[in-house]
């Protein structure tokens, strides 16, 4: 397999307040998604996971290293799926995602067929206004989809809906992912999220953010949130960011013989 | 099952009849008690004041008629309606190029704002005493006083317009590589849609208040120069048989061509699924 997206010793800091010194963010932060992987970032609030995904996307850029994508040839399509669906709403559904298709040069017929991967076809000529949270944030998933892009970006998608609607997205997101097989990158703090729909968890502490774990998953697809070995790992998870400790000192504070196991062999194995 | 499937529809009907009825009723009814009202309430003047100085609502009305009937009266209109058209075509023009400005950079805003706290301070009664004297008898005069009156109004109009289209749409545009014209057409657009519509609409409220004036000060036609004519004879039911007059052509405009605009425009608004 080869890296679809890869981040070289990226640092960024911005002006502090008073505007007399600049905090650094990030710093020399390198990784890689792999081709067809879904790779999550979780880490306490204001460490930077949103910095990461708008470096990836070109709305900032980094004071130093490069991110590139696999396909350095042509122009990478980057869908973004964000907190809120920011859906154009004097549009219907289908015109928002012909906005995105067009813009991408791609044939429109993939606006149809990713809003029926999201089960909306038939609320295209619907105005977004007149659907519901879950759906809103489901023709902002279609319209990452639709420009069939080379990896999709998704920040804090499902934080803005209900436990139950969020429940449903995330199985939806599991069913489209087993379909397209897409790239994807996922800022999230819900850790359950995070280690039912990941190949891989980036783990950021500290100030400025360091990797400070990479928990693999894999647990072979079609998950269920329910299963032990999902619901061991976000426990996991759940404590590397809670605690503010290197992973060397949680995995001692894991005492049951399990938990420490499941630190030393990756997920789902 | 044939009583079921008759009654569906019909009960519909009957529904959707009298909600229209409903909706004409709190759309339609209210204006119209208000001109029945004051009709009324100046029929009650004029008789109780008796005075030649306040007609009565029949001899208002056969002036109106009058001018209708004739053709002068519409001729004058449509002058002075070119005039208010061309005017704020032009206030339009250099209002949309400065807000955009404006909201888009700081430091233009502040080299704006001095003139636009003066322009709307100065009555629009100084334009046209200035225009009359700089271009005399000439279209210009009309055309640049409405301009130099409407045009600061317009101007905060498109700058509150641009400042208000959400941040994390234009972000969004910026990820999916919209292109700009994709941007001004079905974001910037439709976003200050609201706002123009509003200008518009004081735009014409001032430009026919600074167009009088500048008819009466220095034209030789348009309603202005009408009213002068009779206020100069002293016909108070002139005065306002003109003031009618063109009062229904702004309400045509009002009801017939901008609140049309603004229902097409803003449809989805309301639009709910059947």
């Amino acid at each position: 397999m080869s890296a679809a997206i890869e981040f070289s010793n990226i640092s960024k800091s911005y002006a502090t307040t008073d505007k007399r010194t600049r905090r650094t963010v990030l710093q020399d932060l390198s990784f890689s998604i792999e081709e067809g992987e879904l790779l999550s970032i979780i880490g306490p609030s204001g460490i930077g996971k949103t910095t990461l995904l708008h470096l990836a996307v070109g709305l900032e850029r980094p004071d130093s290293g490069s991110i590139r994508f696999g396909s350095a040839s042509e122009k990478p399509r980057v869908g973004m799926v964000f907190q809120q669906p920011r859906l154009l709403e004097w549009l219907t559904v289908e015109e928002n995602l012909y906005i995105a298709t067009d813009a991408a040069g791609v044939d429109r017929s993939e606006a149809l067929s990713a809003l029926s991967d999201v089960h909306l076809e038939e609320y295209r000529r619907a105005y977004p206004l007149t659907l519901s949270g879950g759906q809103r944030q489901r023709v902002a998933l279609a319209r990452a989809l639709a420009i069939r892009p080379n990896i999709v970006m998704l920040d804090e998608p499902f934080s803005a809906l209900d436990e139950l609607s969020a429940r449903r997205m995330r199985l939806l997101l599991q069913e489209i992912w087993l379909r397209r097989r897409f790239t994807g990158m996922m800022i999230t703090h819900n850790t359950l999220e995070a280690a039912f729909l990941s190949d891989e968890v980036l783990v950021l502490k500290g100030k400025p953010a360091q990797i400070s774990e990479r928990v693999r998953n894999q647990r072979p697809r079609p998950r269920a949130e329910e299963d032990a070995s999902i619901f061991e790992m976000h426990r996991h998870l759940s404590r590397l960011i809670t605690d503010e400790q290197t992973s060397d000192e949680a995995a001692q504070v894991l005492s049951t013989e399990d938990s420490t196991a499941a630190l030393a062999r990756p997920f789902g194995c | 099952m044939a009583t079921t499937l008759t009654s569906i529809p019909q009960g519909k009907v009957a529904g959707s009849s009298w909600s229209s009825i409903r909706r004409l009723s709190q759309t339609v009814l209210p204006p119209l008690a208000f001109c029945v009202l004051l009709l009324c309430g100046w029929e009650i003047m004029a008789r109780a004041l008796h005075s030649p100085l306040i007609p009565r609502v029949g001899p208002i009305f056969e002036e109106v008629f009058a001018l209708a009937r004739t053709g002068d009266g519409w001729r004058e209109i449509w002058i002075t309606l070119v005039r208010i058209v061309s005017g704020l075509f032009f206030a339009s023009a250099v209002s949309l190029l400065l807000g955009v400005l404006s909201a888009r950079n700081r430091m233009m805003a502040a080299f704006l704002q001095p003139g636009i706290v003066l322009g709307l301070a100065i009555p629009g009664l100084v334009w046209a005493l200035l225009c009359v004297i700089w271009f005399g008898v000439s279209w210009l005069t009309p055309v640049v006083a409405l301009a130099l009156g409407v045009a600061p109004a317009l101007t905060v109009q498109v700058e509150q317009g641009i400042r208000s289209i959400d941040n994390s749409l234009v972000e969004m545009a910026e990820v999916y590589r919209v292109g700009r014209w994709a941007r001004i057409r079905y974001l910037w657009i439709p976003a200050t849609t609201p706002f123009l519509l509003s200008g518009v609409r004081v735009g014409f409220s001032l430009a026919w208040k600074i167009m009088v004036l500048v008819e009466i000060f220095g034209m030789s036609s348009g309603i202005g120069y009408q009213l002068n004519s009779e206020f100069s004879t002293q016909n108070v039911a002139g005065v306002l048989a003109w003031t009618i007059l063109f009062g229904i052509v702004m309400l045509v405009i009002e009801y017939g061509i901008l609140q049309t605009i603004e229902h097409r425009l803003t449809r989805w608004r309301r639009t709910k699924l059947a």
